[in-house]
C-alpha cells in the first residue's frame, strides 16, 4: 500500500518537474488582470478602447517595464491638459456636403481635382475619432491641429499659420480657420469651456492607426504582383535596402544556419549575434510590442534600437511610423576566464614515493589545493566595476538640455550618400550597388516599366526608374491614407570595428496628401553605439534632445518645429562611435 | 514497513530527479571544473547540425602582450615565431598547441596554451580576414599559468542586445571572471555565442627535447593569414 502511494506520488512530482522544465516556468507566469479589480480570479485582456488611458506604469502582458520620454527627464513636455481630450466618446457625425469647398486653400483644390482623391462620403463604420459641432470658436484655433510643444519654439502653427500662438489668440470664427482641409465646416471643430479649441479623439484611433498603411511585401515581386495594378504601385526601388533588413528583421531572434539573405543583401549563412542591428520599431525588451504614444506624449515600449517618428494628422490623430532597420556587422567578442589550481607534478611524484600510509593520509589533506581555491575566489570575483568609468560618459550635447540643431552648410553634400536620400528614387550608381546586394536585383534589372495605376490613388512617390523595387501595397480608401510620413534610416557603413565612426541619416517623407504636424523623430541608441555630440544635423528647424534611456545609452529627440507639406521631407543626421 | 521503506527510497530517487531537472542546462555544458589539461571537451560543440564547417579555416587572431612570441605548430614542431600577435586559419573542432615565449619577467619560460575554435562566424564576404574571432591573453594569465594556475579563456560573441557599452578604444577585451564553482562555459552562453576556448596551464611537455605526439594533438593544419586586422 505504502509503496503504490509513493510510487504514484513519486511519478507525479517527476512529470512536474519535468513539465515545469520543457515549460520553462511560463505556466507561473501572470497574466494580465483588470487594474480595476488586480485580486479577480479570471483574468481579462485590455480593452483596446481603454489602452491609451491606463496608467503608464502598468504592466502589459509581454512589457516588462515601461520606458517613456517624460520618465526619463523630458520634463519640459505639455502637461496632458494641452492635448486633445481623449475621453470623450460618442457617435461620429457625417462629412458635410461642402467638403470640396470654395474655402480650401488653391493648391489643396488642384491637389483634390488632380487625383481624384475618393474622400469618404460617411465616416467608416468603426468611428476612428470623433469631432464635436463647433458652436463659436475663440481662443488659440490653431490647436485644433497643434498642441503646444513646450520643446524650443515648436509653435502652435499647424497646419502652416502666420498668427503667433503664444500671443493672446484673436477670437476666431468658424469660417476663417486656417488651412482648414474641411474650411467653415462648423461640424469638426470644438468649442470646450476654457474657450480652446481641439479635436476630440476616440482613444481607440490610435490603435486602428496602426492598420493603415504600407505594407512591405517579404517576398521577391513576382510578375502577377506588378501587373496588379488594382492596388499595388510600384515606389522607389531604393528602398530596397529596407526589404533587405525587413527580410533580416523577420528572421531576429532565429538562429540562421540554413542561409538567406543576408543583412547587406547578399545569400549566404549569416548569425544575428554578429550585426549590430539599429532602427526598426520591435527590439529587444518589448520584443513584438510596436512604440505607442500616449495622450501626454509618454512614449511607451521604446526599445533601445528602435527609431521611430510619431506626427499628428490634421484630423487629430497621432500616428507612430517605425524606420527601416540597419544592420552593420560588427562583430564583439568577450572573454570569461576562470582559474584553477592544479596538483603539480612534483608534488604528485613526492607523494607516490612515500610507502607510509600515514604519511599519505596525511599529505592528503590537500591544503594548498584549499588555500589555492579561496585565495582565487577573493582575488578574482566577477565584478564589473572596472566598466563604470567607461559608463561615465560626457555627452558636450547636454544631458536633457533643450537645444537646437545646426543646419546643414552644404545640404547636397549630406545628400551624397545615395539617389535615395537626395531624389528618392534609385539612380544608375544605386542599381550597381542593388546589383551586388539584392537579390531582386537579378531579377528585375530588365528594362521593364514600372507598371502602375496611381489615378484614384494617393501618389506616393512613383518611381520612373526601371528595375528593382519593394512592393508597397497602400491601403487609401480611408481617411488615414491622407497622413502617411515614411521614414528612411541609412548608414554611412556597412561594418566597422569598435573605435570606427558611423554617421547615421534619417530622412522623412510626407507621403500623403495631407500636412503633418509635430513631427517627432525618436532614436533610441543600442548600447553599442555612442552618440558624439555636436555632430546632430537637420535640413528643416528642430529641436533637439539627448536624453539617457536607462540602458546606459541615449535617446535622440528630433522635434521638427514646422509642418510638413505633403511632399516635402526632411533630413537628420548624426554620427556615433561604435563601441 | 517494507513498503514504507520502498516509498522513501522512491521519494529519494524523485528527489534527486527534480534536483538534476533543474540543473538540466548545466549537463549540457561539456565543461567540467577538472578538465584533462589540453584536453578539450568542448570541442564537441564544434560544427553545429546545418553549419558549413567542413574546411572551413576561421580567422583567429591571438594577441599576446607585447614583446611576447607565439608560435603554431607544424608536424609536431612549433614554427614561424610572431611577435605580439598571430593572425591564423584554424579549423573548427580542432585542438591546436601553441607555444609563448619571451614572457616579460620570466625569460627563458615558455608556456603552452591549447585553443579550440568552437563555432565559426559569417562576415560578409571579402572581410573575413578583418573580422577574426579575437582572443587575448594578459600578462596575468601568463603568470598565473607559470605560477601553476590553470587558466581557461571561453571567448563569446557578444550578443548586441545585451552588450554593455564598453569602449573598445583600448582593445581590450571585455572580460568576466568565472568563480571557482561556476562554468565559464555556461556563462559565455549566457552573455552570447562561444566561439573559442583557450586553456592554459604551467606544464612543460616531459621527455626531454622531443614532446610527446599527443602533446600536439595530431598538429591540425592552419593557414597563416596576413591581415591587418586590428582588433
Amino acid at each position: 500500500m505504502y509503496h503504490q502511494i509513493g510510487r504514484v506520488s513519486c511519478f507525479v512530482l517527476f512529470f512536474w518537474a519535468v513539465f515545469s522544465v520543457l515549460l520553462g516556468g511560463s505556466c507561473l507566469r501572470q497574466p494580465y488582470h483588470n487594474p480595476a479589480d488586480p485580486f479577480a480570479s479570471t483574468p481579462v485582456a485590455p480593452p483596446d478602447n481603454q489602452v491609451a488611458n491606463l496608467p503608464h506604469q502598468h504592466i502589459y502582458p509581454n512589457q516588462h517595464q515601461t520606458t517613456s520620454i517624460q520618465q526619463a527627464g523630458y520634463s519640459s513636455l505639455p502637461p496632458a491638459g494641452n492635448f486633445p481630450n481623449s475621453a470623450n466618446t460618442g457617435t461620429p457625425t457625417a462629412l458635410p456636403n461642402n467638403y470640396r469647398n470654395t474655402n480650401l486653400p488653391q493648391n489643396r483644390q488642384n491637389q483634390f481635382a488632380h487625383n481624384e482623391f475618393n474622400l469618404p462620403t460617411t465616416l467608416p463604420a468603426t468611428p476612428k475619432y470623433e469631432i464635436q459641432q463647433l458652436t463659436s470658436v475663440s481662443g488659440a484655433v490653431q490647436n485644433n491641429y497643434r498642441y503646444n510643444n513646450s520643446l524650443n519654439n515648436r509653435q502652435n502653427n499647424f497646419p502652416a499659420n502666420s498668427a503667433n500662438p503664444t500671443s493672446t489668440p484673436p477670437n476666431y470664427s468658424p469660417s476663417n480657420l486656417p488651412n482648414n482641409p474641411w474650411g467653415n465646416s462648423p461640424n469638426y471643430l470644438l468649442n470646450n469651456s476654457s474657450g480652446d479649441v481641439s479635436i476630440n479623439r476616440h482613444s481607440a484611433a490610435r490603435r486602428n492607426s496602426n492598420q493603415e498603411v504600407l505594407q512591405v511585401s517579404l517576398q521577391s515581386p513576382q510578375p502577377s504582383d506588378v501587373s496588379d495594378n488594382s492596388s499595388s504601385i510600384m515606389v522607389d526601388p531604393s528602398l530596397k535596402e529596407l526589404g533587405a533588413n525587413v527580410i533580416a528583421e523577420a528572421n531576429e531572434g532565429k538562429e540562421i544556419f540554413n542561409g538567406g539573405l543576408r543583412p547587406d543583401g547578399s545569400f549566404g549563412f549569416w548569425r544575428q549575434e554578429e550585426y549590430l542591428a539599429d532602427g526598426g520599431d520591435g527590439n529587444g525588451t518589448y520584443g513584438n510590442a510596436k512604440v505607442a504614444v500616449d495622450s501626454d506624449w509618454t512614449v511607451r515600449n521604446l526599445d533601445t534600437g528602435d527609431t521611430v517618428a510619431h506626427y499628428d494628422t490634421v484630423d487629430g490623430r497621432t500616428v507612430v511610423e517605425a524606420s527601416n532597420q540597419v544592420h552593420i556587422y560588427a562583430p564583439r567578442f568577450g572573454a570569461v576566464r576562470k582559474i584553477e589550481g592544479v596538483i603539480n607534478t612534483d608534488h604528485l611524484t613526492s607523494l607516490s614515493a612515500i610507502n607510509q600510509q600515514e604519511r599519505t593520509n596525511t599529505n592528503k589533506s590537500a591544503e594548498n589545493t584549499k588555500r589555492t581555491e579561496q585565495g582565487l575566489i577573493a582575488g578574482y570575483t566577477r565584478s564589473r566595476a572596472d566598466l563604470e568609468g567607461v559608463r561615465s560618459r560626457v555627452v558636450g550635447a547636454g544631458v536633457g538640455a533643450s537645444q537646437n540643431v545646426g543646419g546643414y552648410s552644404n545640404f547636397e553634400g549630406v545628400m551624397s550618400y545615395s539617389d535615395v536620400l537626395r531624389s528618392r528614387k534609385f539612380g544608375s550608381a544605386e542599381i550597381i550597388h542593388l546589383a551586388e546586394a539584392c537579390q531582386n536585383a537579378r531579377e528585375w534589372q530588365g528594362t521593364e516599366g514600372v507598371k502602375i495605376n496611381a489615378s484614384y490613388r494617393t501618389p506616393m512617390s512613383v518611381s520612373v526608374e526601371e528595375g528593382v523595387g519593394q512592393l508597397f501595397k497602400i491601403d487609401d480608401s480611408g481617411v488615414a491614407s491622407r497622413s502617411k510620413l515614411r521614414l528612411i534610416k541609412v548608414a554611412s557603413k556597412k561594418s566597422a570595428k569598435s573605435g570606427d565612426i558611423i554617421e547615421f541619416t534619417l530622412r522623412f517623407d510626407n507621403l500623403g496628401t495631407e500636412p503633418l504636424g509635430n513631427i517627432t523623430v525618436i532614436d533610441n541608441l543600442t548600447t553599442r553605439l555612442q552618440f558624439l555630440p555636436d555632430s546632430a544635423k537637420s535640413s528643416v528647424p528642430s529641436g533637439f534632445l539627448v536624453e539617457s534611456n536607462g540602458a546606459l545609452s541615449f535617446t535622440l529627440r528630433f522635434e521638427v518645429t514646422d509642418p510638413l507639406e505633403a511632399g516635402q521631407f526632411g533630413v537628420i543626421q548624426f554620427s556615433c562611435r561604435v563601441l | 514497513m517494507v513498503g514504507l521503506l520502498r516509498a522513501t527510497v522512491w521519494f529519494i530517487l524523485v528527489l534527486l530527479a527534480v534536483n538534476f531537472s533543474g540543473n538540466v542546462f548545466a549537463q549540457m555544458i561539456p565543461h567540467t571544473s577538472q578538465p584533462y589539461p589540453g584536453i578539450n571537451p568542448a570541442a564537441r560543440w564544434a560544427g553545429m547540425p546545418g553549419e558549413p564547417v567542413v574546411g572551413y579555416y576561421q580567422p583567429v587572431r591571438i594577441n599576446v602582450p607585447s614583446g611576447s612570441q607565439i608560435a603554431f605548430a607544424v608536424n609536431d614542431r612549433f614554427v614561424e615565431r610572431r611577435e605580439s600577435y598571430c593572425l591564423v586559419g584554424l579549423l573548427l573542432g580542432a585542438n591546436y598547441r601553441l607555444r609563448v615565449t619571451d614572457i616579460k619577467f620570466h625569460t627563458g619560460k615558455e608556456l603552452f596554451p591549447s585553443v579550440t575554435v568552437l563555432q565559426r562566424t559569417y562576415p560578409p564576404k571579402g572581410n573575413e580576414i578583418d573580422y577574426p574571432i579575437q582572443i587575448d591573453l594578459t600578462h596575468e594569465d601568463l603568470e598565473l599559468a607559470l605560477s601553476g594556475r590553470f587558466v581557461t579563456r571561453v571567448i563569446y560573441l557578444e550578443n548586441p542586445q545585451s552588450a554593455l557599452p564598453v569602449s573598445g578604444d583600448l582593445g581590450q577585451q571585455p572580460s568576466t571572471e568565472a568563480q571557482p564553482n561556476e562554468n565559464p562555459l555556461q556563462i559565455a552562453h549566457s552573455l552570447g555565442k562561444p566561439v573559442a576556448i583557450i586553456q592554459l596551464g604551467g606544464r612543460v611537455p616531459s621527455g626531454g627535447n622531443q614532446a610527446p605526439t599527443y602533446f600536439f594533438h595530431g598538429s591540425p593544419p592552419w593557414i597563416a593569414l596576413n591581415g591587418t586586422s586590428k582588433n
